[in-house]
């Protein structure tokens, strides 16, 4: 690889990039224009809050008290009272007064007649006091004096009917939304007086009404508290900038130059396809910095002034200003690694595509991944910590928030996961990069013309003897949404374990067997070959139960690393409970058929053997492997379970591509999941009497049972014994792989 | 110069399965030589210079130019050929000084002698009136020499046209095939992919008619119209293509194969 390339070619793109008028649009001019136009927007909103007035109609005023020091309104029934407020009067109320219901309007229908008023627009708020409305107060003013005077019990105190007088407002509407706050401020401070003058006439002192006084003592310093706020905004919109900073130039730098044919030019050329890719990212990572920085200058800029304007408008401090120098010092630095992945990323998924169009369909799915990873890191209950330093782009956020906050420790603490993580994606997302630019068949792609019932006939009368790689990620996905219905189908599956094995069988047998195999029949010529049932030896099956025996303790070390990285949550140990209890109380053998024998023939055939073969058409045995196990693990819901499974999937899809065979993938599947079970049930009473489980578990304060190490490291060695065999076995290649093969010699030896 | 044995191409098709592109092509050219590849579309012929022109590797066989293996030694090969086609478009946002200053670079030449040769060649090629003109601006004809320029900016000593006179007007056409013949004049060894008949009979000395990934026949024109006593190259073009389309369904062998 020559640098003076890489700089030749990153150089071009970036004046290329700079000379494109759509891409100094996206990144210079929309920036600057779009904050300014949405603190513009922001300012005309809350100045509409401030000055759109609130027509208030009160219904019902000859039920008001008559007592002066009781008054509501003011002596020519035209405003409030004025005493209500005696320091600022509120403005922009305009109120009408009636003194009883309009005509033919009752207490019973004056619900609806509100509702057309106000719906009409005629006014925002209607407050309606009823018949006895006065009476009732005054009653239960009279009744707080006699408990006083213990006239009355508090029972009876309690029994008195308290005044209910009604405000009408539409929340479906901003106006009479502001009208309701505007409303209950000056009621909630009518009643204040009222209880005033309760409490004047039962001579008890107006500071009873406050016992204590709560002072409210803030120990963050001026310059965190302002970080806060800006370690939660800023990291965010860095972040999404940076992203589609690097994904409008990439698309034009791979999918335009291929709709241009420029890239088949520099292919051409004496440039490596390692420095053709190197330039090409370093361009895009330069304008994704570029984009994240000048969005961030708009974004701070106008936030300052939209809130120094906010702070002259309102008589409440806003509490934000200037961003602390070390907050944008320290996203600067995460800006770096973050655009990296982002630009890597970016040009693997912009090269794929065929024309500018496609590429720009990419940003969605691309947006879609990454928007959770970054919102996470926002919730106030995410915290940096092992587990959440090792999820991409999540871990970066974190730690640029604990950077900004100051929390230095908890930050060096995790900042080699975080920086661990963040450099392999980076580096895997580059290779994929390269990948693409080395695979012929994504550079010479032809476009396609699609129509659903051309082409599924065109599925059955070409179908292979295999199912094709799209038909095993059909397959895959169709498998997901069921499995995520079948959760809403049986809600009181956990009652009996009657009804867990009748939705085990639904879900296994119907929805997840069925739909595969008739995929199979419809879309394959050799189902036998596709669901790989194919003879084997009596060894390769034997020796695959050994292989899930000798490979359980470390599954189980494995299960204990993924709980102590991302522990259960008390919701969902609550949820596995009662299956628990439904496992230990139920006799084993009809535990295993439901739990082990089912999953393990259903499951096999479905994911090593459909999903797998279709998978292998790809030309790859590994990427095969790998992505049945995805779906694997995806289908088994909790993350923890995931995980494991994902690791279970690659050892099982290696004996299946290995052997040929799906039997020993069953009787591995199935041995597994019988010790698990047998493991879960160590406690019971069927094991109490059994001494070989003392050599073989110890049991932790927890009373947890795990492997002796002897047990552990024994059965590893033999494990790696029983693989080395398999990897011995020829296997059979498909013919994409033998393909791929022949076509994948290297290019270059310089 | 250019040595071609038993090339094979094959692709994998989700729709069609396997599909042999090249099926063992041979062939070999050499310097001062314009080896012309003749066949319609489909035939196989930018499946082969892209092989030669490293963007694709072969299935199985081997390609040599000027000694260094296609496969094996991309980047040598790469700095040895020039290659111009219908898909090899030029910068639309830049000029066709910047254009080929930035290829002459990427050939590593040293700047003088990448001023030099460029002010030869934008003489040579009458591309001074446009030398500051930016791609989206210039006219077919203008891109077709930028494109040349492009490629014979380090003086390679071969040079591959792949359906290089597709979308030009006669006049740029004919242009074209007269700086091809000049270069062939200079000995350069040069390898001519086309359809068009005209374009063949005068401009190549040896001619392989390509259909469906193989050579059907290989020589001079005259000697291929001799041998099968053909009165021009349309007659015998067709009349090759003909009895190869009744050969194969006399046997139909079909050459999808799936998983």
């Amino acid at each position: 690889m020559k640098w003076a390339n890489i700089k030749l070619i990153c150089v071009r793109e970036l004046r290329d990039q700079l000379r494109d008028r759509r891409t100094l649009f996206t990144i210079l001019i929309l920036p600057l224009v779009l904050y300014p136009l949405l603190g513009m927007t922001y300012l005309q909103v809350a100045q509409f809050l401030k000055d759109s007035p609130t027509r208030i109609w009160i219904i019902g005023t000859q039920n008001l008290p008559q007592e002066e020091a009781l008054a509501l309104l003011s002596r020519d029934n035209k405003d409030f009272n004025p005493s209500l407020f005696p320091e600022s009067k509120p403005t922009r109320l305009s109120i009408t007064v009636s003194k009883q219901l309009p005509e033919k309007v009752t207490a019973e229908t004056i619900a609806t007649y509100a509702q057309q008023v106000i719906e009409a627009e005629e006014h925002e708020i209607i407050v309606y006091f009823p018949d006895r409305f006065a009476k009732q107060l005054r009653n239960f003013r009279e009744q707080i004096t006699a408990y006083r005077t213990e006239a009355i019990s508090a029972a009876q105190l309690d029994a008195t009917v308290v005044p209910a007088p009604q405000i009408y407002v539409n929340s479906a509407n901003d106006k009479s939304q502001l009208g309701f706050r505007r409303t209950d401020n000056i009621l909630q401070q009518w009643r204040q007086q009222i209880i005033k003058e309760s409490f004047r006439e039962s001579r008890i002192p107006e500071q009873a009404n406050n016992p204590f006084q709560l002072e409210k003592l803030d120990v963050a310093k001026p310059a965190t508290k302002k970080a806060v706020v800006w370690s939660k905004i800023l990291p965010f919109f860095a972040l999404v900038w940076a992203l589609a900073g690097a994904f409008y130039p990439a698309v034009d730098l791979c999918a335009g130059e291929k709709e241009r044919g420029t890239l088949e030019t520099l292919l051409c050329s004496p440039a490596d396809r390692r420095e053709i890719v190197w330039g090409k990212m370093i361009t895009i990572m330069a304008f994704s910095i570029l984009t994240a920085l000048l969005n961030l200058l708009s974004l701070g800029v106008t936030g300052l002034l939209v809130f120094s304007q906010l702070s002259q408008m309102s008589s409440a401090t806003v509490e934000i200003g200037t961003p602390p120098l070390s907050t944008i010092g320290w996203l600067l630095l995460a800006l770096v690694p973050i655009a990296a992945l982002f630009s890597a990323l970016a040009l693997a998924v912009a090269a794929f595509a065929r024309s500018t169009k496609e590429g720009q369909y990419y940003l969605m799915p691309l947006l879609l991944v990454s928007m959770p990873l970054m919102t996470l890191s926002m919730l106030p209950s995410i915290e940096l910590d092992l587990g959440t330093s090792l999820i991409p782009i999540t871990g970066m956020m974190l730690l640029l928030r604990a950077l900004c906050e100051q929390h230095y420790w908890a930050a060096l603490q995790f900042l080699l996961p975080v920086l661990g993580v963040t450099s392999a994606c980076c580096w895997l997302a580059s290779r994929w990069a390269i990948a693409q630019f080395n695979n012929e068949s994504v550079l010479f792609r032809e476009s396609e013309r699609w129509d659903l019932q051309l082409w599924i006939r065109h599925l059955v009368r070409t179908r292979g003897n295999t199912p094709t790689p799209s038909m095993a990620v059909f397959c895959g996905l169709l498998l997901l949404l069921l499995h995520f219905f079948a959760n809403f189908m049986f809600p009181n599956s956990l009652d009996s374990w009657a009804n867990v094995a009748f939705s085990t069988a639904i879900l296994q047998f119907v929805l997840m067997l069925l739909p595969t195999v008739l995929l199979a029949f419809f879309f394959t010529r050799q189902r036998l070959k596709t669901f790989l049932i194919q003879p084997t030896s009596t060894w390769c099956c034997l020796l695959a139960i050994l292989l899930a025996a000798c490979l359980h303790p470390l599954a189980m070390q494995l299960q204990n690393l993924i709980q102590w990285i991302y522990p259960i949550n008390s919701g969902t140990s609550e949820a596995l409970l009662p299956i628990s209890n439904l496992i230990s109380a139920t006799p084993w053998y009809y535990v295993v058929l439901v739990v082990a024998v089912v999953p393990a023939i259903c499951e096999e055939l479905i994911f090593r053997g459909f999903l797998l073969s279709g998978f292998r058409r790809l030309g790859n045995a590994w990427t095969a492997i790998a992505l049945s196990s995805l779906f694997f693990a995806i289908v088994h819901g909790i993350l923890q379970q995931s995980l494991n499974a994902f690791a279970m999937g690659l050892v099982i899809g290696y004996i299946a591509v290995k052997t040929g065979s799906l039997f020993p993938c069953i009787f591995y599947h199935l041995t597994h999941n019988s010790i698990t079970l047998f493991y879960s049930r160590l406690d019971s009473n069927d094991t109490t009497n059994w001494k070989f489980i003392d050599w073989i578990f110890y049991q932790d304060p927890q009373q947890q049972y795990h492997y002796e190490f002897p047990v552990l490291a024994i059965s590893c060695c033999v494990a790696a014994a029983i693989l080395f065999y398999y990897k011995r076995l020829p296997g059979q290649l498909s013919a994409a792989e033998s393909l791929q093969q022949k076509n994948r010699q290297p290019t270059d030896h310089e | 110069m250019i040595h071609v044995h038993q090339l094979s191409k094959a692709y994998i098709d989700l729709q069609r399965g396997e599909f042999l592109a090249l099926d063992q092509l041979s062939f070999e050219a050499k310097p001062g030589q314009v080896y012309g590849l003749l066949g319609p579309n489909g035939a196989g012929k930018t499946t082969a210079l892209r092989i030669l022109s490293t963007m694709l590797r072969p299935t199985s066989g081997t390609a040599t130019i000027n000694g260094c293996n296609v496969a094996t030694e991309a980047t040598r090969v790469r700095q040895q050929i020039g290659f111009v086609s219908a898909n090899t478009a030029i910068y639309d946002r830049m000029t066709a000084w910047e254009m080929v200053s930035y290829f002459g670079k990427l050939y590593g030449l040293e700047d003088d002698r990448l001023q030099q040769q460029m002010q030869e060649l934008f003489e040579r090629l009458q591309m001074n009136s446009f030398r500051d003109v930016l791609g989206a601006k210039m006219s077919s004809g203008m891109k077709q020499k930028v494109s040349i320029a492009r490629a014979l900016v380090h003086d390679p000593p071969v040079l591959i046209f792949d359906e290089a006179t597709v979308g030009l007007d006669v006049l740029v056409a004919r242009s074209l095939l007269e700086t091809v013949a000049e270069l062939r004049d200079k000995g350069k060894c040069i390898v001519y992919s086309t359809h068009i008949m005209r374009e063949a009979e005068r401009l190549c000395d040896q001619i392989a008619i390509m259909y469906e990934g193989n050579i059907l026949a290989e020589g001079t024109v005259e000697s291929l119209l001799a041998t099968h006593n053909e009165k021009d190259l349309e007659d015998l073009f067709f009349g090759l293509i003909t009895r190869h389309q009744q050969a194969n369904q006399a046997d139909p062998q079909i050459q999808t194969s799936t998983d």
